[in-house]
C-alpha cells in the first residue's frame, strides 16, 4: 500500500533522511524506532508533506499506486485525514483549546465527506464509542482542558480515523501519557487496526511500545534504515550491532523466556551520545558509537537478507557471518 | 581569529577592524534606528551652536514662500522665519523634554520597583497594587490636571510625563527584578550577609540594566509624541519656544494655503519616534532575543 | 459566566472609586492653590474668600470629596467660572461624540489589526508580511493628530468628499453623522491598529507553530485553513488583553482628535477648559474619562469571557471549590 523508495529529506546541506526502502502492505502494522534525532519524525512527516518548510524531500512515496511526493498544498491537504490519518504525540497540544470536542473531531468529516449535519453528528458519536470514551453525548460539547490526557489521546485517535483512512501515522502517540494509561491506548489501536483493516505506521523510541502493537519493524539511525523485518525475528535474532545495543540498553521490553539472559547484567548504555546534524561519521553512521566497527566501516554497508527473512546492513552484524547476497 | 593583541603594535587598529565589522552587521533596522537617533541628536545639539538663520528672527515680508525658494530651502511659515531653522529648534526642545523626563521616570520608576522587589512576597502585592493604579490611570489626565494648576508650558509637559511614566517604568522593572532574586547566585549573596540594598544595587541592577535601556528608547519615543500632542493643543509649549507640536499647529489654520508647513514637522517627528522605535526593538533582540513584548504603551 | 460578569463589575467599581480619589488628590494637591489658579494672580482677597466659600474649599477635603461625588450622581457638578455653563449639562451632552469617536475606533482596529496581524503572520517569510510589519512600524511612529491634519488636507481639501468638522449626531441623520466621524476615527485608528497589529502578528506566529495548527493540518487543512480556523481565534485572546491595555491611548488619541477637528465632545472641552484654568470642570472631565476607560475595560473583560472558555470554567471551578 504504502512503498518509499530512495526517500531524502534535506535541511541545508545535510541530508538528515534516506532510506533506500520500506514497504508498507496493506493493514499492517510497522513500527519505525529510534531515538530522538534519528530522523523518523521527518520522515512519517514527509509521506504527507508535513516536513519542515525548508527541507527539501526527494525520491518516491507511493500511495496505492500514485505518488505523494511532488503534489501541491491543497492535493496533500485531500490526503491528509481522508486517506491517511495522522497521531501527533503531545495530547494536550494537538487539540485547540479554543474549540469543542465535537467540531475538532468532526472537522476532517466536514472536510473530506459530504455528509448532512445530523450525519456528521452521528458519525462523530459513533467515533468517540469506538474509542471507548464515556458519555459521548456529554463529550461533543467539552472543551479540551476538561479532559483527562488519555481521553484527549482517545479524542485525537477518533479525529484520525475519522474517514476511515487506510493508513494511520502514530507519532509518539503514548509518550506523553502516563504509564497506566499507554497500554489502554495500544490496545485500542491495535484493534482499530484489526477491525478495520487499517495499516499504521508507528513511530517510536519505545521498543517495547513497538514491539507490542507492531508486526513489523524498521529501526533507524540517523536518518538510515538499519534494520528492518518482522518483529519477532528483529528482536529475538538482531543483526545490526545498532539494533542489538538499543535491546540490550532496554532489557524492559523483553518477554519472560528472554529474561535470564540479562539477568545479573548491568544496564547496558550505548556510549556516546545522538551526533549533530553535520557531525555523522562517512560510511556507516554508528561506527562511532560501536564496539565492533572495523576498517571495512568507513565505506556504507551493502543491504544483506539474514536467514530470518529482515534485512540490514552491517558490515560486522551480530551472530556470525553475512549468509545472503546484498538486497 | 587569535587574540593576540597584547603583542601586536597595531592592536587598536585590529579592534577597530573588528568593532566596524560588528557594526556593519548589525540587523538593518537596528542599524536605521540608530542612524535617525544619531541624526536627530545631532541636529538638535547643532541648534545650539549654529542655524541657518537666527532663531529670533522675524522676517514677514518673506512670509509664507513655499519649498525650494531662493534663501529658503523648505521654505518659511507664517512670520516668515526659516522652516529649517524652526526644526532644528523643535528637535532641541523634543530633546530636551524627552532626555529629562525618561531619565527621571527611569531612574525614580525602577528605584521604586526594586524596592517593591526588594519587599518581598509580603508587601509586594498591596505595593504593585499601587504601581497598578497608576499604570491605568491614564498619563493624559495627569497631563491637563497639571496644566490646569500649573499653567500650560515646557515644564509642565516635562513633570507631566515624568509623573505618567513613573509608574510604567516601576511596573516594567518589579518582574525582572523579582526574578533575578530568584536566583540561585543572588541569594547567596544574601547568604553570605549582604544587605538588601548592596544585593539590589550591585546584582539586580546590572542584571536588568539591558532591559532599562529597551524601557528608555521606547519611552524617548513616546514622550517625542506626548510633547507634540500636548503642545499642539497649546498645553505644552508657549510661544516663543519652538516646538515641533506647535509648528503643527500653526500649520492647520493654512491648511488650504501652505500645506507644505505641515508636512515637514510631522515628517520630522515621524522619522524620530520611529528611530527610537527601531532603536528600542533593535537592541531588545539584542540583549534577551526571548524577551516577549509586554507593551506597557 | 454569571459569576465572570459580577466579578469584573466589582473590579470596575473598585478601581472607579480608587481613580476618582486620585483624581481628587491631584486636583487638590497637584500645582498650587485651586482658588489662585482660577481667579488669577490679579485677584483681590475678597474675590478669594468669596470663592472659597462658593466652591466649599473650607470644608473638611474629605466631603470635599463626598459633595463631589455624590453631584456626579444628583447631576450638579457646579458652573463654569469663565463661561457660566452648567457642568453637568455640558459634560452629557458632550459625552455622546466622544464615546462614538472612541468606540467607533475600537470598532474598526480590533478586526482590522486582527485581519492584518493574520495576514502577516501567515505570510511571514515573503514580501507581503514584511510590508505589513513595515508600515505597523511607521505607523506607530505617526502622530494621530498629524494624520488628521493629512486626511483633512486629502480627503476634504483636494478632494472635496467628506466634510470638515461640523459634526452630526448619531440620531439626527444617520448616515451624516458617520460620514462627518470617518476621518476622525480613521486618524485615531491608525495608530491603534498599528500596534495592535504588531502584537496579532506575534501572536499569530507564535500559535501557528503550536501542535494543534499541526494536528489541524493532519486532518486536512491547508496552513491558511488552519490559520483561519484555529489560530485566529486563539490570537485573539492576547489581542484583546493587549487592547485593553491600550485604552487609555485610545481615550488620549480621542483627546486630541476632537480638538483636530472640532468635534464638540469632551475632549475638545478638556483642552479649553485646560487653557482657562478651570479647575472646577476639569476635575469633573478627569472623572468622567477615567469611568469610560474603566467601562471600556469592564467590556473588555466580558468579551474575554466570551472568548476563552478557560477563564469561564476556572470561574466556575473557583465556586465549586
Amino acid at each position: 500500500m504504502l512503498e518509499i523508495r530512495d526517500l531524502s529529506v534535506s535541511i541545508g546541506p545535510h541530508e538528515i533522511v534516506h532510506i533506500d526502502a520500506l514497504d508498507l502492505p496493506a493493514g499492517r502494522r510497522v513500527g519505525l524506532v529510534g531515538e530522538s534525532g534519528s530522523g523518523k519524525t521527518m520522515t512519517a512527516m514527509s509521506i504527507v508533506g508535513l516536513q519542515p518548510a525548508d527541507a527539501k524531500v526527494t525520491g518516491s512515496i507511493t500511495f496505492e499506486g500514485s505518488e505523494l511526493l511532488g503534489r501541491s498544498e491543497t492535493e496533500m491537504a485531500k490526503v491528509r485525514g481522508g486517506d491517511i490519518g495522522l497521531i501527533l504525540q503531545d495530547p494536550a497540544r494537538a487539540l485547540d483549546p479554543m474549540m469543542r470536542i465535537g467540531r475538532q473531531v468532526s472537522e476532517a468529516i466536514r472536510l473530506h465527506m459530504n455528509l448532512s449535519r445530523k450525519e456528521v453528528v452521528d458519525r462523530v458519536l459513533s467515533l468517540l464509542a469506538q474509542v471507548q470514551l464515556p458519555d459521548p453525548e456529554q463529550l461533543l460539547r467539552r472543551y479540551p482542558h476538561q479532559l483527562s490526557g488519555g481521553q484527549q489521546q482517545r479524542v485525537l485517535i477518533a479525529s484520525a480515523i475519522a474517514c476511515d483512512p487506510k493508513l494511520l501515522i502514530a507519532d509518539e502517540p503514548t509518550t506523553a501519557l502516563d504509564v497506566t494509561v499507554q497500554e489502554g491506548i495500544l490496545e485500542l489501536l491495535v484493534q482499530l487496526s484489526d477491525e478495520r483493516g487499517m495499516g499504521v505506521l508507528f513511530v517510536s523510541h519505545d521498543l517495547g511500545v513497538v514491539r507490542f502493537v507492531c508486526e513489523e519493524i524498521a529501526v533507524v539511525y540517523g536518518g538510515r534504515l538499519v534494520e528492518v523485518g518482522p518483529t519477532t525475528s528483529v528482536v529475538r535474532t538482531s543483526r545490526h550491532r545498532y539494533t542489538e545495543s538499543l535491546l540490550a540498553a532496554n532489557p524492559g521490553i523483553a518477554a519472560s523466556d528472554e529474561l535470564e539472559q540479562y539477568v545479573g547484567r548491568r544496564l547496558d548504555v550505548i556510549r556516546g551520545s545522538v551526533p549533530a546534524l553535520g557531525d555523522f561519521p562517512t560510511g556507516c553512521r554508528f561506527r562511532d558509537r560501536c564496539d565492533f566497527a572495523s576498517d571495512a566501516c568507513r565505506e556504507p554497508p551493502p543491504t544483506m537478507i539474514s536467514e530470518h527473512g529482515h534485512r540490514f546492513r552491517c558490515w560486522n552484524p551480530a551472530g556470525g557471518d553475512v549468509d545472503a547476497a546484498a538486497g | 581569529m587569535p587574540d593576540d593583541s597584547a603583542i601586536q603594535p597595531d592592536a587598536s587598529l585590529a579592534d577597530l577592524k573588528r568593532v566596524f565589522r560588528a557594526v556593519v552587521r548589525l540587523p538593518f533596522p537596528l542599524f536605521l534606528g540608530a542612524f535617525l537617533v544619531l541624526s536627530f541628536v545631532f541636529i538638535a545639539l547643532l541648534s545650539f551652536f549654529w542655524t541657518p538663520y537666527d532663531p529670533a528672527a522675524i522676517n514677514v515680508p518673506d512670509r509664507l514662500l513655499p519649498p525650494g525658494s531662493d534663501n529658503y530651502i523648505f521654505g518659511t511659515d507664517r512670520l516668515g522665519r526659516d522652516v529649517v531653522t524652526q526644526l532644528m529648534l523643535g528637535a532641541r526642545n523634543s530633546l530636551y523634554v524627552s532626555v529629562l523626563s525618561t531619565t527621571v521616570a527611569v531612574t525614580i520608576g525602577a528605584l521604586f520597583g526594586l524596592f517593591v522587589a526588594g519587599t518581598g512576597p509580603r508587601w509586594q502585592g498591596p505595593l504593585s497594587r499601587i504601581a497598578d493604579v497608576g499604570l491605568s490611570l491614564p498619563g493624559i489626565l495627569v497631563a491637563f490636571v497639571l496644566a490646569t494648576k500649573l499653567g500650560p508650558g515646557n515644564t509642565t509637559a516635562t513633570l507631566a510625563i515624568i509623573v505618567w511614566f513613573i509608574p510604567v517604568a516601576a511596573r516594567v522593572t518589579i518582574g525582572p527584578a523579582t526574578q533575578v532574586l530568584a536566583l540561585d547566585y543572588v541569594e547567596a549573596a544574601f547568604a553570605y550577609g549582604r544587605s538588601r540594598r548592596f544585593v539590589l544595587m550591585n546584582h539586580v541592577l546590572p542584571n536588568i540594566g539591558p532591559l532599562l535601556i529597551v524601557l528608555a528608547s521606547v519611552m524617548f519615543a513616546a514622550a517625542i509624541l506626548i510633547e507634540a500632542a500636548l503642545s499642539f493643543l497649546g498645553v505644552g509649549v508657549q510661544p516663543p519656544t519652538s516646538s515641533w507640536g506647535r509648528f503643527l499647529n500653526e500649520a492647520q489654520p493654512l491648511l488650504e494655503a501652505a500645506p507644505y508647513l505641515m508636512f515637514f514637522p510631522g515628517i520630522a517627528i515621524v522619522l524620530t519616534v520611529l528611530g527610537f522605535n527601531l532603536l528600542g526593538d533593535g537592541l531588545r533582540t539584542i540583549l534577551d532575543p526571548q524577551q516577549a513584548r509586554t507593551g506597557i504603551f | 459566566m454569571l459569576r465572570l460578569i459580577s466579578r469584573s463589575f466589582f473590579s470596575f467599581v473598585i478601581a472607579a472609586f480608587m481613580g476618582s480619589l486620585v483624581v481628587f488628590a491631584m486636583t487638590h494637591f497637584l500645582g498650587g492653590d485651586v482658588v489662585t489658579v482660577m481667579l488669577g494672580k490679579e485677584a483681590g482677597p475678597g474675590d478669594v474668600t468669596a470663592m472659597r466659600e462658593e466652591l466649599g474649599l473650607n470644608l473638611p477635603l474629605y466631603q470635599q470629596y463626598f459633595n463631589w461625588l455624590g453631584g456626579v450622581v444628583t447631576g450638579d457638578l457646579g458652573t463654569s467660572y469663565a463661561l457660566g455653563y452648567d457642568i453637568f449639562d455640558q459634560i452629557a451632552t458632550r459625552f455622546g461624540p466622544t464615546f462614538m469617536l472612541t468606540f467607533g475606533a475600537l470598532l474598526v482596529s480590533l478586526p482590522l489589526s486582527l485581519a492584518l496581524g493574520t495576514y502577516s503572520a501567515v505570510n511571514v517569510k515573503n514580501w507581503r508580511g514584511s510590508f505589513v510589519d513595515v508600515s505597523t512600524q511607521v505607523g506607530i511612529a505617526i502622530p494621530s493628530f498629524w494624520a488628521g491634519l493629512l486626511l483633512v488636507l486629502f480627503f476634504s481639501v483636494r478632494l472635496g468628499i467628506l466634510p470638515t468638522g461640523r459634526y452630526v449626531p448619531f440620531f439626527e441623520d444617520p448616515v451624516a453623522s458617520i460620514r462627518s466621524v470617518i476621518l476622525p476615527i480613521t486618524a485615531l485608528s491608525l495608530g491603534i491598529t498599528s500596534i495592535l497589529t504588531r502584537y496579532v502578528r506575534t501572536a499569530m506566529i507564535d500559535v501557528m507553530s503550536g501542535d494543534f495548527i499541526t494536528a489541524a493540518m493532519a486532518k486536512g487543512r491547508t496552513l491558511r485553513g488552519a490559520a483561519l480556523t484555529h489560530g485566529v481565534r486563539n490570537a485573539s485572546i492576547p489581542l484583546v488583553t493587549v487592547a485593553t491595555l491600550q485604552l487609555g491611548q485610545l481615550v488620549a488619541g480621542a483627546v486630541v482628535i476632537e480638538n483636530v477637528f472640532v468635534i464638540p465632545g469632551i475632549g475638545r472641552l478638556l483642552v479649553v477648559s485646560t487653557l482657562r484654568r478651570e479647575v472646577v470642570v476639569v476635575q469633573s472631565l478627569a472623572l468622567v474619562i477615567m469611568l469610560m476607560i474603566l467601562g471600556m475595560n469592564f467590556l473588555m473583560d466580558i468579551a474575554y469571557g466570551f472568548l476563552d472558555p478557560r477563564i469561564r470554567d476556572k470561574q466556575e471551578a473557583q465556586r465549586l471549590a
